[in-house]
């Protein structure tokens, strides 16, 4: 993988390493999932095949290495969630989740007058803001969480999340719209 | 509006890295054991143990009844039915009694 992360600096060994990831893809994997349980199972799992398959590559590849395990790893779960709902509930239509669709509530222009100030602040707010991104669709949250707290360029957004570069510059507008939407607070 | 979205975005970005930072000492713990699991292979032996049990089992049935099998048929002694003549060769002169033989039914020229 070429494509470039933040500038952050990666610890020379993969213990050093996997103690600087392990909250945010923990908090990735929950927000993905709202299951603290499952969530540590797909950080273990992410964790356990960087060791495995990927320890001898350079250190400057285990950060997007690591991000494409544990992005894949989330959503082999999503898969097996939705399979287990089909199976469950076979005679109901299966809620498509596929974001190329495009929802038409997102063509209404918002008319709700804009307060940056107050839009920020509501971004300040853990609660609200780890809800907003909780109710993301998956791809979208992905999109969002890569670029904006990852700080991975599109590039390495799309090798991650192994789509398109114009894919991943649609889940992230998309998601930033839904997110302005939901933390822009009501006005009276 | 870019502007503004890099603004959303590094605020919300903010905020996440406060919620990583903000799990309980529970989680934490959980996954510094998970760290170090990965990194001793452990979760490979986790995953491994039951298989591995299950085709131990297998094996000691398959093995057991041929072992056993093996062993009574050890102290079971052999039967020949092959006859070696071994009457004559404790009376060789069996065959010179003609009444012998006609009373078992036999006869001297066989």
């Amino acid at each position: 993988m070429t494509a470039t992360m933040s500038s952050a600096i990666v610890p020379l060994n993969l213990d050093a390493f996997l103690a600087s990831v392990e909250r945010r893809a923990y908090r990735m994997a929950l927000l993905a999932t709202r299951e603290p349980a499952d969530a540590l199972d797909i950080v273990q799992d992410a964790m356990l095949k960087l060791v495995q398959r990927y320890q001898g590559r350079t250190h400057q590849e285990w950060p997007l290495l690591f991000q494409r395990i544990l992005q894949n790893r989330i959503l082999d779960w999503h898969r097996s969630q939705t399979r287990n709902r089909r199976w469950l509930v076979f005679w109901q239509p299966v809620q498509n989740d596929d974001e190329s669709v495009e929802d038409p509530l997102e063509q209404i222009p918002d008319e709700r007058e804009h307060n940056p100030a107050e839009l920020l602040a509501q971004a300040d707010d853990m609660g609200i803001v780890l809800k907003s991104v909780e109710a993301l669709p998956i791809r979208q949250q992905q999109a969002f969480l890569l670029r904006a707290w990852e700080g991975l360029d599109i590039a390495a957004t799309a090798a991650v999340m192994e789509c398109s570069e114009g894919a991943v510059k649609t889940h992230y507008f998309r998601a930033l719209h839904r997110l302005r939407a939901a933390l822009q607070p009501e006005v009276p | 509006m870019n502007s503004d979205n890099d603004e959303f975005s590094r605020r919300i970005a903010a905020t996440l890295d406060r919620s990583a930072e903000h799990l309980d000492g529970d989680t934490r713990q959980q996954l510094q054991l998970a760290r170090q699991q990965a990194l001793a292979g452990s979760r490979f032996k986790q995953y491994y143990r039951p298989a591995l049990a299950i085709a131990a089992g297998v094996m000691a049935l398959m093995v057991a009844p041929w072992l056993t099998w093996q062993q009574l048929h050890q102290n079971t002694p052999t039967v020949t039915m092959v006859d070696d003549g071994g009457y004559l060769n404790e009376d060789p002169e069996l065959l010179s009694d003609w009444d012998m033989l006609d009373a078992i039914g036999e006869s001297p020229d066989a």
